[in-house]
Parts: C-alpha cells; sequence; structure tokens
C-alpha cells in the first residue's frame, strides 16, 4: 500500500505539495488529477522515494514502485529488447520475458531496434513494458497514454489492470483515469484532496 | 563523397611532398643538401631500416613503453576523475595538481624524473604524466555529463552498482573518454618520444633520432621522424578503431 500522511514536498526550496494526505490500499488506483505546473509530477517523483518530504511521512511497499515517468527514459544504447531485460537479469536467459513484454505492447519485431529508430509512441510503450515485467506491488504512471492511439491505450489500460497491483497515475484526462477504473484525488487549487 | 575526400587528402599529400622535394632541391643546388634530404631518400633509408632487426626492436621498445605510458594514464584518469566527481575535496586537491602537470614542459619533467627514475622508464612515466590531465578531463566531463534522468531511473528500479555502472555511466563516459583518446595518443607518442630524445634510454627510437642529429646523419633523422609519424598515425587509427567497435556494440556511442 501507499500512504501520503500530511506530506509537504519543496523540491528546490519551493514548496510545490503542501500538507497532501491520502491512503492507497493494495490493488487500489488512484488518478491524481489538475492542471499543469499543479503538483502532479512532484507528488509522484514523492511517492516514487525520489523526493524527500519536509513534513509528514509516506509509506511504501516494501519492494518499492515501478515508474513510468513523462518522458520514456530509455537507454539511448540499448535495444527496446536490452531497455526491459535490464530492468529484469539483463542477461539472455530472461530476454524472451522481455520480448513477450513487448510483444503484448504490439512491438513485436521492434525488440532490436534502438531508442531513437522508435516513433515516440513506441518508446513510451517500451518503457511501460519495461515497468510491467518488474512487477513491483505499486505502479506510479505519469501520463503514461500519451502519444498513444485509442485502440493501444485500451491495451495498454487492460494489461496494467490484469496486473493487479496498486496504480498512481498522473492525468488531464477523466477517460483514462476511468479507462483504469481509478478513484480521483484532484487539485483545488491549494493541495490535492 | 568518400572518395572525393580521398582524392583531396592525396592531393594535400601530394603537394607537401612536392614543397619538401622543391626545397630539397633547393638546399642541394646550394650545396646544403646535408640540411635537407629529399623525400624519396628519406622513404627509401626507412625502407632500408625497416628491413633491419635493429629498427624493429627499437621501435618496439619505443612502442612499448608509450603504451605502458598510455595505459598507466588511462587507468590513473579515470579512477582519479570517478574520485573527484564523487568527492569535491579530490576534485579540488587534485584539480590544480593537473593544471600544473598540463602547464609543464615536456623537457623540464623528462629532466627532473630522469634525476628519480631510470632512463628507461622516464618516457613512460613522462608520456602518462602529459596524457593524464587529458583523460582525466574528459571522463570528468563525461561522468558530469551522465543524464540524471537515467540515473534516477537506476534509483527507482533498484539496479545494482555493477549494472548502473556497466549500462548507464560506461556508455555515457565513452565518448569523452574516445575524444581524450584521439587528442591524448598523438600527445603521448611524441611526449615519449621526446622523453626519449633527451634521456637516451639504450634501446629506442628516440635514441636514434639523437644519434643521427648528434652524428648529422639528416637522412637517417628523416627517417626516424617519418618513423615516428606514421607509427602514431597507426596506433591512433587501431585504438580508435577498437573503441568505435566497442561503442558500435552499444547502439553506436556519438563521438567513438
Amino acid at each position: 500500500m501507499l500512504e501520503f500522511r500530511d506530506v509537504s514536498v519543496s523540491p528546490g526550496g519551493q514548496r510545490v505539495l503542501e500538507r497532501v494526505s491520502f491512503s492507497l490500499p493494495p490493488g487500489g488506483r488512484l488518478a491524481v488529477m489538475g492542471p499543469s505546473g499543479c503538483g502532479k509530477t512532484t507528488l509522484l517523483r514523492a511517492a516514487a522515494g525520489l523526493l524527500k518530504p519536509d513534513r509528514g511521512e509516506i509509506l511504501r511497499p516494501e519492494g518499492g514502485a515501478a515508474v513510468v515517468f513523462q518522458e520514456p527514459r530509455l537507454l539511448p544504447w540499448l535495444t527496446a529488447e536490452e531497455n526491459v531485460n535490464l530492468v529484469l537479469s539483463d542477461t539472455a536467459a530472461t530476454l524472451p520475458e522481455a520480448r513477450a513484454a513487448l510483444a503484448a505492447l504490439g512491438l513485436s519485431g521492434a525488440e532490436g531496434k534502438y531508442p531513437a529508430e522508435l516513433s515516440g509512441g513506441m518508446q513510451r510503450r517500451v518503457a511501460i513494458a519495461r515497468a510491467l515485467v518488474m512487477r513491483r506491488e505499486l505502479l506510479i504512471l505519469d501520463e503514461p497514454f500519451a502519444a498513444l492511439d485509442g485502440e493501444l491505450k485500451e491495451r495498454v489500460a487492460e494489461l496494467i489492470t490484469g496486473q493487479g497491483c496498486s496504480v498512481l497515475l498522473a492525468t488531464h484526462e477523466e477517460d483514462e483515469a476511468a479507462a483504469l477504473g481509478c478513484a480521483v484525488l484532484r487539485y483545488n487549487g491549494k493541495t490535492f484532496v | 563523397m568518400r572518395r572525393g575526400r580521398i582524392w583531396r587528402s592525396l592531393g594535400a599529400l601530394a603537394f607537401w611532398l612536392a614543397l619538401w622535394a622543391a626545397l630539397a632541391l633547393i638546399m642541394d643546388l646550394r650545396g646544403r643538401s646535408l640540411l635537407m634530404p629529399p623525400p624519396g631518400e628519406v622513404a627509401a633509408r626507412l625502407l632500408e631500416l625497416a628491413g633491419t632487426g635493429e629498427f624493429w626492436r627499437y621501435t618496439l621498445s619505443s612502442i612499448g613503453r608509450v603504451t605502458l605510458g598510455l595505459a598507466i594514464a588511462a587507468a590513473l584518469g579515470v579512477g582519479a576523475a570517478a574520485l573527484c566527481v564523487r568527492f569535491p575535496a579530490a576534485d579540488a586537491l587534485l584539480a590544480p595538481a593537473m593544471t600544473v602537470v598540463k602547464s609543464t614542459p615536456v623537457a623540464s619533467f623528462a629532466i627532473l624524473v630522469l634525476i628519480w627514475l631510470p632512463r628507461d622508464l622516464v618516457p613512460v612515466c613522462i608520456s602518462a604524466l602529459m596524457v593524464l590531465p587529458v583523460v582525466w578531463a574528459n571522463v570528468c566531463a563525461g561522468i558530469r555529463g551522465t543524464d540524471r534522468a537515467l540515473l534516477e531511473l537506476a534509483q527507482v528500479c533498484s539496479l545494482g552498482r555493477w549494472r548502473v555502472l556497466r549500462r548507464i555511466y560506461l556508455p555515457s563516459v565513452l565518448p569523452g573518454f574516445a575524444a581524450a583518446c584521439r587528442s591524448a595518443i598523438g600527445f603521448g607518442w611524441k611526449a615519449g618520444i621526446a622523453a626519449e630524445v633527451l634521456t637516451v634510454p639504450r634501446e629506442s627510437m628516440g635514441r636514434m633520432i639523437y644519434e643521427s642529429r648528434y652524428y648529422l646523419q639528416t637522412t637517417d633523422l628523416f627517417a626516424w621522424t617519418l618513423a615516428v609519424i606514421l607509427l602514431s598515425v597507426a596506433i591512433e587509427k587501431l585504438l580508435l578503431g577498437a573503441l568505435g567497435r566497442l561503442s558500435r556494440g552499444r547502439g553506436g556511442v556519438p563521438g567513438a
């Protein structure tokens, strides 16, 4: 489970999150919604353990979280399958698993391509595949559907919900939150409630 | 495109050889042929030297010394860079030392080191010292330039230290390291040979250059110098080729 207890975060000395509290039970799904710049990404980064709160407490699952960042963050010198395999054993033994994850996202045939040879949408799918193969208790997704068309969005949503893990999603789109069956944590102009 | 470049290079080479031949002819007409032997004579002498075992023994000795110096510089440079990036105090300590090493003339170092080390080791030490700041600076820049976003990814994915080093730091540093090698090989080779000329180790190309100058054998002097130049180019091509192959295997790291 993930729990924010009265959490305030000030990256770079500027207060972005103000006394945020919520709880995400195991298997629960929560969408963080609000306008650009309201602190959705900051909240997700704090949830992932990349930012320390200057007030309050964050309880995370023991194994940590798998994260799909806003940008794909693929290693440019690794192929698509090597990027996914990186979070597995990073040996030939787990390459089939990496390939299967890519195939599930419609990337059969792109396994041996480098990120620079992939479109933005394909790179994003590689990043999603990488997060899914980690099979963590918590999946953090920062606008994962950007650059994906309708059919692919559905397929990605199915794969995510099929994992049964907790999901923390940042999005602008109500229908994306709905596709994942998320409860909504909304920005009220001051904080998330 | 590539063919055009080859023709331009050959044209430039022909121009400089013609200029050299013309100068040699002028010197010869003025009765000073000793000062500037013609290119054909130098090439013939180099071929003659290359047919002797002595040439290869001396050449291999020099290559061995300079290569050892370069290897020491690479190892120390990478280690020092890692330390400097990790610990600011190490950076504060080493940065001025690197500036001093970079600014000190080869001759000063060679004479100083000759006091402390056997003459056979002086060229090794000089090559290493001259190349060390170049490797250090480039590797420091490479480590500091490693994409923070990828390091964050490594953190959330709980990648182990070895995997982060191999998969993120190494490919990030490789272009800088290759750039360092590109400028350092020629530099280290020249510094090593200069140190050999100054310290005259028993079996070395530098000794042959020194003796050629001492006995006014200018054809030999030119032939040995030409050998140094050709070897410098060959070693640079070999090493950069190896680094290029390494980077191609990693998706073509730019700059390598």
